[in-house]
């Protein structure tokens, strides 16, 4: 017979307040009685607080936007090879 | 037809008064810059037969202006240019500072530089004309354009930023021995129509050194081609060489993409620069295998992964220098056998240097990060391809995961409660099979692209991301858990699955298209009920592009924002959401039908919504499900509501319908009141 191992997850799926998420546990861990409730106000609390302070649009760099221009460039050249074959 | 001399007072070529003669050349003469000759500038466009500067020592100034020379006949000594050591060349303009070739004599006449630098040289014979190098060519910044004609290269060594000779003219390209070295960042090589071109390839050797460099080979049959230029060098084309060398840099985002399947009859070399910094050989088409037809060919690879190659005859390269990595899609490669890689030590550290099992992880390797890391640890994936599963679980010690580098994911990726994320660089997963997500909790603060060919990726827990979402191939799964991104896009003509499922995708950008499946083709999106919301309330334009497809929710969740919101494609929806509480614009692509079951949009006194299309032309919205549509507040135009006695727009609103192209089926009353006894509609009126 072949050395098999496994691990157990326990899932605890839930909705709060329009956040559909899940929490998972180890065997040991479930064992030692985690209070899901304040973890999932944890999860709620997280979400919540990345919707009402969304990341800042940064301005590219000048070096991204000659990286994209280059970009740019090496497709307009893709096409106006693929034009010249017409 | 005469030898004209430059004078000995310097002055412009256009001068007749500085030519011996008192005419400056025609283009049936040879201009002679010659030992007594003075400087000359070509101040316009000049022409000449053939420029013979031998035992010329001042200085040819070339202005922005075209040099042309040749007619009918060979110039003299059967010499087109001759440049030489002991004068000086300057041009004002490496592009326009040019000399074209336009003889149409089937003499073939020489062209010698004496080590100075052209800027762009064309070739355009309009019949017949022929050249050969006598010493090295040199256009180092320029292009060298083989318009017509016959060019023979004659074993010299030739240093250009790039060639083209991409038409239908009749011309015949002749390289020897050359050593020809293009440095352009983009197509250096161009011969992608190859109607009526003859190239005879001798022994030569073309370098394309140029980062990311395309060569357009046209499927013409080559001696030597190396790539030894950092990024992405591309070849189209279906060519044939007898040796095709990719040499890499010491960067780590080394490729060679390859556009069109390759023969190679004698040595393939694939140099990665070293275990850390690989090449990947990948066709430029996930998923579309590229064959490179290999019989009787040497190869010699080190250092080296591939992405979608099938080689013709079979290679084993499980044991070559710097392993080799199977990143999906390949056949005929016998790869370095994969094996768990997990993190060694309780601290952090680069994905590159940090001691692993036995090596720094290849794509089909599973990683494994579970260390008991002290305080204040970080793991930097500094890697290109971070491996194949990556799993946090048994981590302790709060460990940060930190992105430095743009990252492909080979399978699953699991995180824990009890870690971080950071850095903005993208990770894009493209394992081929079914793999999954889960999130822990963490905010993930790179772009997620999912491009997983064949493959599915499946969402274990909420996805909470503050950057972007792309999905782009294979079945993204969000499995009924929330996702959060800035934006999320599904546009493309791959063959993809998106099930948004009953949950809620939020959306936090605040300007451009937010959400976007604007290309849908080969795409199944399921919905369901669930909602994709928009939450920014900054004051910009926002624009959902549906792309014709069945939604569950939309929600314009937007506060005070003034910004509009357009949306594109004539899709479908359970219920049409704005419940934004400042004046704005919902602007309809005009000629679009929006069919929903609900729509709720009413804004309040002073702060009317405005339902419009983009154009002066209508839009259409229909109502599924029969009922009636109750508004308030709005400011209507270019709106055809269907069907009749449905669409009521309320007391309050603006009629705004018969400005320019007339829309029509909105009623601008409040639904009429249904209490205790029964109405019904009899020939219009309800009674």
């Amino acid at each position: 017979m072949p050395n098999i191992t496994y691990d157990i997850k326990i899932q605890v799926r839930f909705e709060k307040d329009g956040l559909n998420d899940a929490l998972y546990f180890t065997e040991q861990e479930w064992a030692n009685n985690p209070d899901v409730e304040k973890l999932k106000q944890e999860r709620y609390d997280n979400w919540q607080f990345a919707l009402k302070n969304p990341p800042v649009p940064v301005e590219p760099t000048k070096e991204e936007l000659e990286v994209w221009k280059a970009d740019l460039q090496k497709q307009i050249d893709e096409v106006q090879s693929k034009i010249d074959k017409k | 037809m005469a030898a004209i001399t430059f004078d000995t007072v310097a002055g412009n070529w256009n001068d007749d008064t500085k030519w011996v003669g008192g005419v400056k050349p025609t283009a049936a003469d040879d201009a002679i810059l010659a030992s007594t000759s003075a400087a000359c500038t070509i101040d316009a466009a000049s022409v000449a037969r053939s420029l013979d500067c031998n035992g010329y020592t001042n200085i040819l100034t070339h202005n922005a202006f075209t040099l042309t020379l040749g007619d009918a006949t060979a110039g003299a000594g059967n010499i087109a240019l001759r440049l030489v050591a002991g004068m000086t060349y300057t041009k004002s303009s490496t592009t326009t500072s040019a000399i074209t070739f336009i003889s149409t004599s089937a003499t073939q006449q020489t062209i010698t530089l004496g080590g100075k630098v052209l800027g762009n040289t064309t070739f355009n014979a309009s019949s017949n004309g022929s050249w050969s190098f006598s010493d090295a060519f040199s256009a180092s910044a320029a292009i060298l354009d083989l318009a017509k004609g016959t060019l023979n290269t004659n074993g010299q060594t030739v240093t250009i930023s790039s060639f083209t000779s991409s038409n239908s003219a009749v011309r015949a390209l002749t390289l020897g021995a050359s050593a020809i070295t293009c440095s352009l960042v983009g197509v250096a090589w161009n011969i992608a129509t190859t109607t009526n071109m003859t190239l005879t390839a001798n022994t030569s050797t073309i370098t394309l050194s140029g980062s990311g460099a395309t060569f357009g080979g046209g499927g013409l049959t080559y001696n030597n081609l190396v790539l030894n230029g950092a990024g992405s060098p591309a070849i189209s084309g279906t060519n044939t060489f007898a040796n095709l060398t990719r040499t890499g840099t010491a960067t780590k985002t080394n490729e060679l993409s390859l556009n069109a399947d390759q023969t190679v009859t004698g040595t393939l070399t694939l140099t990665g620069n070293s275990v850390t910094n690989r090449i990947l050989v990948r066709s430029n088409t996930l998923g579309t295998a590229r064959t490179i037809t290999n019989t009787g060919a040497t190869m010699t690879w080190s250092n080296v992964d591939f992405r979608d190659i099938t080689l013709g005859t079979a290679f084993d390269a499980s044991a070559i220098t710097g392993n080799s990595g199977d990143a999906l899609g390949n056949t005929g490669i016998t790869f370095t056998t994969a094996a768990t890689q997990t993190w060694g030590g309780t601290l952090g550290g680069n994905w590159s240097t940090n001691l692993w099992t036995s090596r720094v992880p290849l794509p089909q390797d599973d990683v494994v990060i579970s260390s008991a890391f002290s305080f204040g640890q970080t793991v930097t994936l500094d890697m290109p391809r971070a491996g194949k599963s990556i799993d946090w679980t048994g981590a302790t010690g709060t460990p940060a995961w930190a992105k430095t580098t743009n990252t492909t994911v080979y399978g699953s990726v699991t995180m824990i409660a009890g870690m971080t994320n950071s850095g903005a660089n993208s990770v894009t997963m493209e394992g081929r099979s079914p793999f999954t997500w889960t999130s822990a909790g963490q905010t993930f603060t790179s772009s997620l692209t999912v491009a997983m060919f064949g493959g599915t990726l499946t969402m274990q827990d909420a996805f909470l991301s503050s950057s972007t979402g792309t999905h782009t191939n294979g079945t993204l799964d969000f499995n009924n858990f929330s996702s959060t991104f800035t934006t999320f896009s599904t546009s493309s003509s791959n063959t993809r699955t998106l099930t948004l499922g009953s949950a809620t995708m939020t959306l936090t950008a605040s300007n451009g298209i937010i959400y976007n499946s604007g290309t849908t083709t080969g795409l199944t999106l399921t919905s369901t009920t669930g909602t994709i919301k928009f939450t920014s309330t900054a004051n910009n334009n926002a624009t959902f592009s549906g792309g014709g497809k069945t939604y569950g929710n939309v929600w314009f969740s937007r506060g005070a924002s003034t910004g509009s919101i357009t949306i594109q494609g004539s899709n479908t929806f359970i219920d049409f959401k704005d419940d934004g509480s400042a004046a704005h614009s919902i602007l309809f692509t005009a000629g679009t039908t929006q069919t929903v079951s609900t729509f709720t949009v009413s804004g309040t006194a002073g702060n009317l919504i405005t339902i419009n299309s983009t154009t002066t032309a209508t839009h259409a919205l229909t109502k599924a499900g029969g009922g009636t549509i109750s508004s308030d507040y709005l400011n209507i135009q270019h709106s055809v509501a269907t069907p009749a006695t449905t669409w009521y727009a309320g007391a309050n609103s603006t009629d705004n319908q018969a400005v320019a192209t007339a829309g029509s089926g909105w009623i601008f009353t409040a639904p009429p009141v249904v209490g205790g006894v029964i109405r019904r509609t009899i020939h219009g009126i309800i009674r």
